[in-house]
């Protein structure tokens, strides 16, 4: 298993590189690279959900066995400057292999760049501990994965006040009962173990814990692979309203990702990763 | 929150974990029954013999002394005379003697011809004494006093009379059935030797053989039980003798002193010492006994790990869910080690209530093909201690699949498809 599994990540390495190839010589051709002055000014003041600076970011591998020093094999992203505003929604469009999932574990703070900065709200995730970085996660972030998105042999509460138990914060059962309202679930189901739910509830069930603690941004991963085309459409209709419908204060930002372009009607913003996305070979 | 994730967890892979959980149990009960059967057997061999300072004997091995005058196994391969006896028993500083005087059977259990100071000065154990179930020492020249075992196999009630066999033979030719004793006495099981041990006084152990010389009845001569004890029933030797000192500070100087003397040739020993020499012979089967149980232990303890290790990869999705909601790697690691010393923890009561269940079957089984009395509590002995070792080399073990979901969370992000 691991080693296909290499194999594959190899293939899209190989990949990946000749197609961000392709867009630097692009790059260079039309657009003189300028020089971008490190955190200048306006990035400090202008209101952003994300800001990424000078993003670097490769696989290594161990120099030999036992030995701590690593070396780089070459880099998956390089983003030289990326900004969202708040309350924005985003597309981010890629074939599978460019790098989107990689920049998603860089924004949730799992994996951490070689260079660069990413600021997520006021807060310069690589700035602040391991630990804090989890607490950080599970106080600004919502996360929404393709398909398993619950703790199988937990309640859909307890599900829901995972983020809310990580990170110390008060529970609200007001706010859990609203939201289940809201997202059209019936009550008796907040007692059930996850494992008895539909695809389609653990679906909600997942946007209700994404809202639940009114995140500075949510994260969606490919979160309508596991639905028919019908179905498909109704779930994004209902993130991005269900998230309109908050203050619009607390609205959070979101961060949808996709190989599937059908979708981007729908979104504030469309982004193609390989635009913004420099690495080179 | 971390309790109730490592629980919930546990409950939803019921099956796998029972079992590893019985395979801990059941490894941990046959590990710890090894180690109590061998304690309390340990125990129960050292405590055979107590409160004696020495024990002297015709002139042999040591273990040989100590196997014939204390565990009734074996044979002299002399006697000692009743004047070199007399003469030690007389010596200053000596409390106590007992004579021991062996060589006859009843139904393949050894009749002890001895005094009534083996009521008074044989300990055992815990330096207890003997006591009596039923009835009282014997008095007059036939009567004889019962181990409990003999009582308790044969059936026999105070009053009944029986027939004791001359030497050892399961079916001996030679009964001295002209001689019948009477049963005055039956001794409180002790878990020692005396249980199997049938005790007359050493006047009846002379009067069945005031007849008899060299080991077999002299031809035409009969003296007939009533006027056997108008004879002179002093005897002309015994087996062996426990001695009883004052002072402890006097039993080495007696022991060279008995060692050297001069009228025949004795030998003395320390009975604590040649018990300890005699257990260490069967030292061997007991280690490896005690390797087997630990090697099961630890085979079973490593299968869990690497039950563990294998659910890994299953829950690599689960493990990336806490991750997202702001879990920490530290947390992963905790999780799954505290899901290992659940399973420890949990195998290990099962396991203790199972060793007690078995205690308290084997208890009797043991007693009667053994006459080891085992304390049926096996948390008395130092189990605990062991129980703590195997919690902590548990905790060590936990650390590799711990240690794997650590890495796996930090090195493999939140969004990995393959």
């Amino acid at each position: 298993m691991g080693s296909t599994f290499q194999e594959v990540h190899l293939k899209n390495r190989f990949k990946e590189y000749f197609q961000t190839n392709a867009t630097t010589l692009k790059f260079k051709a039309n657009t003189p690279k300028q020089a971008i002055p490190k955190r200048n000014l306006k990035s400090m003041t202008e209101k952003t959900v994300i800001a990424i600076e000078d993003l670097s970011f490769s696989w290594t591998t161990k120099q030999s066995i036992g030995s701590k020093k690593r070396n780089p094999i070459k880099p998956i992203l390089d983003i030289p400057q990326w900004k969202i505003r708040p309350g924005q929604s985003i597309f981010l469009y890629g074939q599978s292999g460019s790098g989107k999932s990689t920049l998603l574990n860089l924004i949730s703070g799992i994996l951490q760049p070689q260079q660069g900065t990413i600021t997520i709200g006021e807060q310069t995730i690589s700035d602040i501990k391991p630990s804090q970085r989890d607490c950080f996660r599970a106080k600004n972030l919502g996360i929404i994965f393709q398909q398993f998105n619950l703790i199988p042999y937990l309640s859909v509460t307890d599900n829901i006040r995972l983020s809310q138990n990580f990170s110390g914060a008060e529970y609200n059962h007001q706010r859990l009962l609203d939201l289940t309202k809201r997202l059209g679930l019936s009550e008796n189901i907040l007692q059930q173990k996850a494992n008895h739910l539909s695809v389609g509830q653990q679906q909600r069930v997942a946007v209700i814990r994404a809202l639940y603690h009114r995140p500075k941004l949510i994260i969606a991963d490919e979160p309508t692979s596991a639905l028919d085309a019908e179905t498909r459409d109704e779930f994004i209709q209902l993130l991005l309203e269900q998230n309109t419908e908050e203050n619009n204060k607390e609205k959070s930002s979101i961060l949808f990702v996709s190989h599937d372009k059908s979708l981007a009607s729908h979104f504030d913003q469309q982004i193609d990763i390989n635009d913004l996305n420099k690495a080179k070979g | 929150m971390l309790f109730k994730l490592a629980f919930y967890s546990l409950i939803n892979r019921k099956t796998t974990v029972l079992l590893t959980i019985a395979s801990i149990a059941i490894s941990l009960a046959i590990a710890l029954s090894v180690e109590h059967i061998r304690q309390q057997a340990k125990n129960s061999f050292t405590s055979t013999l107590s409160g004696t300072d020495l024990i002297v004997g015709a002139r042999s091995g040591r273990i040989n002394l100590l196997l014939y005058s204390v565990f009734r196994m074996g044979n002299a391969t002399n006697n000692i005379s009743w004047q070199s006896y007399q003469k030690i028993a007389q010596q200053k500083g000596v409390s106590w003697t007992i004579p021991l005087s062996l060589g006859d059977s009843h139904k393949s259990y050894r009749v002890l011809g001895t005094t009534q100071d083996y009521f008074t000065y044989y300990r055992y154990g815990k330096k207890q004494l003997l006591r009596f179930d039923k009835g009282a020492a014997f008095n007059s020249v036939y009567d004889v006093v019962l181990g409990a075992e003999v009582a308790n196999k044969l059936g026999y009630q105070l009053g009944q009379k029986i027939v004791l066999s001359h030497g050892m033979a399961d079916v001996s030719f030679t009964q001295h059935d002209d001689k019948p004793f009477t049963v005055t006495g039956i001794l409180k099981a002790t878990g020692t030797p005396v249980d199997q041990t049938l005790h007359i006084s050493l006047a009846g152990m002379e009067a069945i053989h005031i007849d008899w010389q060299n080991g077999a009845p002299i031809g035409g001569l009969k003296i007939d039980a009533a006027t056997a004890l108008t004879k002179d029933l002093t005897p002309q030797n015994i087996t062996a003798f426990l001695l009883g000192l004052d002072n402890k500070i006097m039993t080495f100087r007696l022991q060279r002193k008995i060692n050297e003397y001069k009228g025949e040739p004795l030998l003395a020993i320390l009975p604590g010492v040649a018990l300890s020499e005699l257990w260490q012979i069967m030292g061997a089967v007991e280690k490896i006994l005690a390797l087997i149980a630990a090697l099961v232990m630890l085979a079973s303890l490593l299968g869990m790990t690497t039950m563990m290790l294998a659910t890994l990869s299953q829950r690599q999705r689960e493990i990336a869910v806490l991750r997202a909601t702001g879990a920490s790697a530290g947390f992963i690691f905790c999780l799954v080690e505290l899901e290992i010393l659940l399973i420890t923890f949990v195998g290990i009561i099962m396991g203790v209530a199972l060793l007690w269940l078995l205690m308290i079957f084997a208890q009797p089984l043991i007693m009667d093909y053994y006459g080891i009395l085992l304390s049926s509590n096996p948390l008395s002995s130092n189990i605990g201690f062991y129980v703590l070792i195997i919690f902590l080399l548990t905790s060590l073990l936990a650390c590799v699949p711990s240690w794997f979901a650590y890495r796996q969370s930090l090195s493999k992000g939140l969004m990995n498809r393959e």
